[in-house]
C-alpha cells in the first residue's frame, strides 16, 4: 500500500493546546475583571432613559441659560437708571418684556435640547455596547459636559443675538457694536 | 366653552400625564450578574491523549463561553435597539415631545414669574404675560419640529450606520 494511509490518528500538536489555555487564561481574566465593567457601563447607559438622568442635563442647561441673560437684564436696568429712565415708561417695559420672552425662550430650548442630546447620548451609549459584543472598536462617548456645553454654547450664541437686536439697549449703553462680549455672553462661559 | 374632548385634547397635550407611557423608565438590563467565563477550566483537557485533539476540544470550550456571554449580555441590548426602532422614528418620540413641550412650558411660567416679582419689585403690577402667548407657541412649535427631526435622523442612525448599524451588523454575522 503506498500513501501512508491507515495506521494510527496523527496527534495534535503540543503547541495547540498551549494557545488554547493561555487563551482560556485571558478569557478568565476577561470574564472576572472587565465583565463586571462591562455590565455596569451597560447598566448605566440604560439609566440614561430614566427621568433622573433628563432631569439632570436639563435643568443644568436651563439654570446656565438663566445665568446667560440675567447678567444683560441687570446691566440693561443699571445702565437705564443711571440715565434717568423711568421703570414705568413703555420703552422700558417694552425693552424688558422683549427680554425676558428671549429668556423664556432660550431657556426652554435649552432644556429641550438637553433633553434630546440626553436620548442621543443613551442610544450612543447602547451603540458602543453592541459594538462591545461583536468585537468591534468602541468610539469615545461625549461626556455629559459636553453635551450640557454644546446646548449652554447656543443659547448663549442666541442671547447674544438677542441682546444685539435690542435697540434700547444699544441706546442705553452707547454702543451698537459688541454687546454679546460686554454682557459676557460669549459662548455661555 | 370647549367642546369637552377637546379640551381634554389641549389638556393633555399642553399638560400631560407624567405617568403615560411617554414616561416609560429604565429598560432593564438581565445579564448584569452573568459571567460565562468563570467556569471554563483551561487545565481541563491537560493529559489527554493527543490523538483525541484536546487542545480543539478546549477551543470548543471557549467558542461556546463566548457565543452564551453573547447571547446573555449583548443580543439582550440589540434586541432593545431594534425595537426602539418604528416606522416614523424610534420609541423616544413620546417622551422627548413630553419633555420639549415641558421645558418651554416650565420655563415660560418660570420667566413670568421672575418678570412679575422684578416688575413687584418696581412697584409694579405682578401680572406680565411675559412668557406665554405668542412667543412661546412659536417656540413651542420650534421645538416640537426639532424634536421630531432628530428623532428621525435618530432611526436613520440606528439604520444605516453611525449608530450601530444593526442591521448590516446582524447579517454580517457568521460571515
Amino acid at each position: 500500500m503506498c500513501g501512508g494511509g491507515g495506521g494510527d490518528d496523527p496527534k495534535e500538536m503540543e503547541s495547540k493546546l498551549a494557545l488554547a489555555e493561555q487563551a482560556a487564561n485571558a478569557l478568565q481574566r476577561y470574564g472576572s475583571t472587565f465583565v463586571p465593567l462591562e455590565n455596569a457601563y451597560i447598566q448605566d447607559t440604560l439609566n440614561q432613559f430614566g427621568q433622573p438622568a433628563y432631569d439632570r442635563s436639563m435643568a443644568a442647561a436651563t439654570t446656565q441659560t438663566a445665568g446667560i441673560y440675567e447678567g444683560g437684564l441687570r446691566d440693561l436696568n443699571r445702565g437705564a437708571f443711571n440715565r434717568g429712565f423711568d421703570p414705568m415708561s413703555g420703552a422700558f417695559q417694552g425693552e424688558s418684556n422683549a427680554l425676558r420672552s428671549a429668556q423664556a425662550r432660550g431657556m426652554g430650548l435649552a432644556g429641550a435640547d438637553a433633553g434630546l442630546g440626553n436620548t442621543d447620548a443613551a442610544y450612543q451609549g447602547l451603540a458602543n455596547v453592541i459594538k462591545m459584543g461583536q468585537g468591534l472598536q468602541t468610539e469615545a462617548v461625549s461626556g455629559n459636559i459636553e453635551r450640557l456645553q454644546s446646548s449652554v454654547d447656543r443659547a448663549g450664541s442666541q442671547a447674544e443675538r438677542d441682546f444685539a437686536r435690542s435697540s434700547s439697549i444699544q441706546n442705553i449703553a452707547g454702543n451698537a457694536v459688541g454687546m454679546g462680549a460686554r454682557y459676557g455672553l460669549g459662548g455661555g462661559g | 366653552m370647549l367642546d369637552p374632548s377637546v379640551s381634554n385634547q389641549v389638556q393633555s397635550f399642553y399638560f400631560p400625564n407624567p405617568e403615560n407611557d411617554a414616561n416609560r423608565g429604565v429598560p432593564q438590563y438581565t445579564g448584569q450578574n452573568y459571567n460565562a467565563y468563570s467556569n471554563i477550566n483551561p487545565n481541563k483537557y491537560r493529559g489527554m491523549d493527543k490523538r483525541d485533539n484536546p487542545g480543539d476540544k478546549l477551543y470548543a470550550d471557549l467558542i461556546r463561553a463566548q457565543t452564551r456571554d453573547y447571547n446573555a449580555r449583548f443580543a439582550p441590548v440589540e434586541s432593545f435597539m431594534a425595537n426602539e426602532i418604528t416606522a416614523t422614528g424610534t420609541r423616544s418620540l413620546a417622551g422627548d415631545l413630553s419633555r420639549t413641550r415641558g421645558s418651554v412650558m416650565d420655563q415660560g411660567a418660570n420667566v413670568q414669574g421672575m418678570t412679575n416679582r422684578a416688575n413687584e419689585r418696581f412697584g409694579l403690577a405682578g401680572n406680565s404675560s411675559v412668557g406665554s402667548g405668542q412667543g412661546q407657541v412659536s417656540a413651542l412649535v420650534g421645538g416640537l419640529n426639532d424634536t421630531k427631526l432628530r428623532d428621525q435622523d435618530r432611526r436613520t442612525s440606528l439604520l444605516t450606520g453611525s449608530l450601530s448599524g444593526i442591521s448590516q451588523k446582524a447579517r454580517g454575522v457568521g460571515k
